[in-house]
């Protein structure tokens, strides 16, 4: 007969996260972010299978972006990573050049040239912390990289792409 | 006379379950606390209060460690471990020929015997003596998150200082109002957090503020102090390569200092380590690493220079030397001696850190960076590859957790929801992925965080599908789970605020498809409306 507890040397199984596609963002410094995520194959055929018959190179990439606190309505993200992946699962270290502002990641289906199809699965908006600085409530974001970032209108309760700004 | 001084030592273990100790190396763990850490520092504070010295020191015990002092088998299980201890040293001594060494290996048993001796003065009560320093005064508690949770990573905050608070405060009948924040890792959104459960002062890390000795943040109707620790105290001990107990205050023209043998003005290095049976062997570092036989007259007197020159360094500031108590006794042998000099040194003006915080003017008023101990003074170390998968499974479950407040009524199933909450602190120890990030003890963190992940997983599923009425199988592994882990029994999970997903989440009738999918809620909890 099996223990109803089993030995804590006997490695128990790790409890599976939740849902098929994740991708989870924690802020591990200021613009640092560790990203970790998992696609299951049928949603990139999914989506693979709903694009366009000139979307043969599209391939997985990363994506962070920032997010104006400050806006209503659609809100407009700018982008200030875009990083090619090849695996369905993996993790990453991922560094930028941005404080104080909330962010989030994004697995999409894109080109080279940084035309993005679609989203595949984005994690929870996260909070980037201030940049201390020797200044009372110091809280001016940097622009830095974010000024020749794409621009994206991201229509985020659904996930759903609709414009694309160069 | 210098500036308020205050003395906090850091007590802490991860909780090893109560049917290994003795049984397994881990298990030891307790039992090595005991001998070279508890006992060592309250020989001092015994003798101490025997001559009436005046002294107060700070201490900030996990709830994990408490739980395994507080285990009634714990006397039975140390009393014939030590005797192991002693009979591997005398075999030690027995063999060895080299005369040199006799003096460290005589001191040693000298050692062994007066610990041995003041555990059974005490009855083998070791909290039960802390306790008693705390009510004659001498002793002043911080509080430490449950289970030594990276804070900014594990989420659940509240719930994590809750049940620190409330082991503190059965244990000692105190609510303190510090709180020593594990591997000093803080994240701006603390001073809500902590402020709301009635703390006043965090006790961090130096970089943490900017080099500023305070800062006084201010969120809302929520403040807090945030208290540095002195940069350079902690670092005496753990100068074993070029000194020891260490360069760090010991002027070299410290009068003190050329007074010693051989005009020592380093100290003492640890010549081997490894298991913990017989004589730690010393020996002298001189500066070239060239080692000697250690004398422990000569070790004894270095350690009391180095805390003459401590006590002499002047400060208009504030000063908190904060150190992790195995630092100052088991992996500095003259540590207590340390102490017990500086205590008894007339010329500091020894203080509480409350009574810091309540009188001190912070210069500057903002809130403190993101930092964590480690390579990099962030997070980056605590999501090393070799755990990569662990902190996503402690903040998924935690979201479980949350979704669950609530909605459970049962008497049984909230039963549940609490013992799944205490697997899920156990999990989220910061103890786990340091291990595996050192390699070392990574089999004990493999079984020990996969077995809390997996019990905690397994009761959210229970009452994901039930109020309450579980299988027979499920409620009797719930049970005897339950039995094994049973700390934190006050476990208060009206801290847990249900998680509002914030207005970026999906719309319940988000259309379905390839990018409904995302995680529903994140550990710095936007506020819905911020972005829409």
């Amino acid at each position: 007969m099996e223990p109803l507890i089993p030995d804590v040397l006997d490695l128990a199984p790790l409890p599976a996260l939740e849902g098929g596609d994740r991708l989870t963002a924690l802020v591990v410094g200021p613009g640092a972010l560790f990203v970790d995520w998992h696609v299951d194959p049928r949603s990139l055929v999914r989506l693979k299978g709903s694009l366009e018959a000139d979307a043969d190179g599209a391939h997985m990439a990363l994506r962070v972006h920032l997010i104006d606190p400050e806006q209503t309505g659609v809100p407009r993200a700018r982008q200030v990573l875009d990083q090619r992946v090849d695996a369905l699962s993996g993790h990453q270290h991922l560094t930028f050049t941005a404080h104080d502002r909330p962010v989030l990641a994004v697995v999409s289906v894109g080109l080279d040239d940084g035309h993005a199809f679609g989203h595949l699965v984005r994690s929870a908006p996260v909070m980037l912390p201030p940049c201390i600085s020797q200044e009372p409530h110091e809280t001016t974001p940097t622009k830095a990289s974010t000024e020749e970032s794409t621009e994206e209108i991201i229509d985020w309760a659904s996930m759903a792409l609709v414009q694309e700004i160069p | 006379m210098s500036a308020t001084t205050v003395l906090i030592t850091h007590h802490h273990l991860p909780a090893i379950s109560r049917d290994h100790v003795g049984q397994r190396p881990e298990g030891c763990w307790v039992l090595q606390y005991v001998l070279h850490t508890a006992l060592p520092l309250l020989q001092v504070t015994e003798g101490l209060v025997a001559d009436g010295v005046p002294f107060t020191l700070g201490a900030a015990f996990t709830p994990t460690l408490l739980w395994q002092l507080s285990d009634p088998n714990l006397p039975q299980a140390f009393r014939p471990w030590l005797a192991v201890q002693k009979a591997a040293h005398e075999a030690i001594q027995a063999a060895c020929v080299d005369a040199s060494l006799q003096p460290a290996l005589d001191a040693w048993s000298r050692h062994l015997e007066r610990l041995g001796a003041l555990f059974e003065k005490l009855d083998g009560d070791i909290l039960g003596a802390f306790v008693d320093l705390h009510r004659r005064g001498h002793l002043e508690l911080l509080v430490v998150p449950a289970s030594h949770g990276i804070l900014p990573l594990t989420g659940l905050v509240p719930l994590q200082l809750q049940a620190g608070l409330t082991a503190i405060e059965r244990t000692f009948g105190r609510r303190p109002k510090g709180l020593w924040v594990p591997e000093g890792a803080i994240s701006p959104q603390l001073t809500v957090e902590a402020a709301a459960l009635g703390f006043t002062h965090a006790l961090v890390e130096p970089e943490a503020l900017g080099g500023a000795p305070t800062l006084r943040d201010t969120a809302g109707q929520s403040t807090l102090l945030y208290i540095s620790r002195d940069a350079g105290f902690a670092q005496s001990p753990k100068a074993t390569d070029a000194a020891y107990p260490g360069a760090y205050g010991l002027q070299v023209d410290d009068p003190a200092t050329r007074a010693l043998p051989n005009g020592v003005a380093m100290g003492y290095a640890r010549l081997h380590t490894g298991d913990r049976l017989g004589a730690p062997l010393w020996a002298r570092g001189d500066g070239s690493f060239i080692k000697q036989p250690y004398d422990p007259e000569a070790a004894v007197a270095a350690a009391q220079a180095h805390a003459d020159s401590w006590a002499r360094h002047q400060s208009e500031q504030h000063r908190v030397g904060a150190i992790d108590a195995t630092a100052i006794t088991d992996r500095w042998l003259e540590g207590p001696a340390f102490l017990d000099h500086l205590y008894r040194h007339g010329g500091v003006a020894w203080g509480t850190l409350e009574a810091v915080a309540e009188q001190s003017t912070p210069l500057a008023d903002r809130s403190p960076q993101l930092y964590s101990r480690g390579p990099q003074g962030d997070l980056q170390w605590w999501c090393d590859t070799a755990h990569h998968w662990l902190t996503p499974r402690v903040q998924g479950l935690a979201r479980r957790l949350s979704a669950l407040t609530g909605t459970i009524k049962s008497n049984q199933g909230k039963a549940a929801l609490a013992q799944g909450a205490r697997a899920w602190l156990l999990a989220a120890a910061s103890d786990w992925p340091a291990l595996m990030s050192a390699e070392r003890w990574v089999d004990v963190a493999l079984s020990n965080v996969r077995a809390h992940l997996h019990a905690c997983a397994r009761i959210c599923e229970m009452l994901e599908g039930s109020d309450g009425l579980f299988e027979e199988v499920d409620r009797t592994w719930l049970t005897m789970y339950s039995a094994q882990w049973s700390l934190w029994p006050d476990l208060d999970l009206e801290v847990i605020t249900p998680q509002t997903p914030a207005s970026l989440e999906p719309a319940p009738q988000a259309p379905p498809g390839p990018m409904a999918h995302a995680e529903d809620d994140h550990p710095l909890r936007l506020k819905p409306g911020e972005f829409v």
